[in-house]
């Protein structure tokens, strides 16, 4: 694995965000963070019955999320780019494993509430939601919140 | 938006040589001024509702979304100056 992520440093693409585009990559990383949360919690606070209420959640999650997994691409795409300048140096780095298995368990929350909870949203669509939803809402704002912060935390520790 | 005002002002207290003698500083709190200015603006119309109808959408949401890219590119970039 070591081996893998000296190549992929040692590409020429690696070489030229390490030397040029690192801010402006990070840039656009930022903002498609700032779109992703933004989305992410909005559908999250309706989930929780704090807003929104005068919108079905259906309603709010289809014309939300699409801009959502825009925003995912683009972090991903991004992220990836960021990865690539130092490679040896994320992959080794805490912060940086702990944002990964929180964004994998972020994702294990989304396939929860999508495949089980959300089947039986006809019976709260447009009322308060049950717990199991609202359990879902919160634990999607504190795992997103921890994967920004540990993002964050990689830049202070690498 | 007050989290924002409390914890940047934390951040300007830890470092104020830094971020206060930084050009990029000054360029996002304008932009954090116009952006303010355009939100009350919109909510007074947006109160008043008789002129609502005749604003540009679709111009004002985008000047709002680039203002606010805007602060986040300068925000960033403080870090590199």
């Amino acid at each position: 694995m070591f081996e893998f992520m000296q190549w992929l440093q040692g590409t020429a693409l690696a070489g030229a965000v390490a030397e040029v585009w690192f801010p402006r990559v990070e840039c656009l990383h930022v903002i498609a963070m700032a779109m992703l949360a933004g989305t992410i919690f909005i559908v999250d606070t309706r989930l929780l019955g704090l807003t929104s209420r005068e919108h079905s959640f259906r309603y709010l999650s289809e014309r939300l999320l699409p801009w959502t997994w825009a925003a995912f691409t683009v972090s991903v795409f991004t992220g990836s780019l960021m990865f690539m300048s130092n490679a040896t140096g994320y992959y080794g780095n805490s912060a940086f494993r702990l944002k990964m298995l929180l964004l994998v368990l972020a994702g294990l929350n989304m396939l929860y509430f999508q495949f089980v909870t959300f089947r039986g949203v006809a019976a709260w669509d447009h009322g308060h939601p049950p717990v199991r939803a609202r359990l879902a809402g919160l634990a999607s704002v504190g795992l997103w919140c921890t994967v920004i912060a540990s993002g964050r935390w990689i830049g202070f520790s690498l | 938006m007050s989290l924002l005002l409390l914890t940047g002002s934390l951040l300007i207290v830890a470092e104020p040589y830094r971020t206060l003698n930084n050009l990029v500083f000054y360029v996002k709190m304008v932009l954090v001024i116009l952006a303010s200015l355009l939100t009350l603006r919109i909510a007074a119309l947006a109160r008043s509702r008789a002129e609502i109808v005749s604003l540009p959408r679709t111009t004002v949401a985008t000047l709002y979304m680039l203002i606010w890219c805007g602060i986040i590119i300068a925000g960033r970039l403080i870090a590199y100056r």
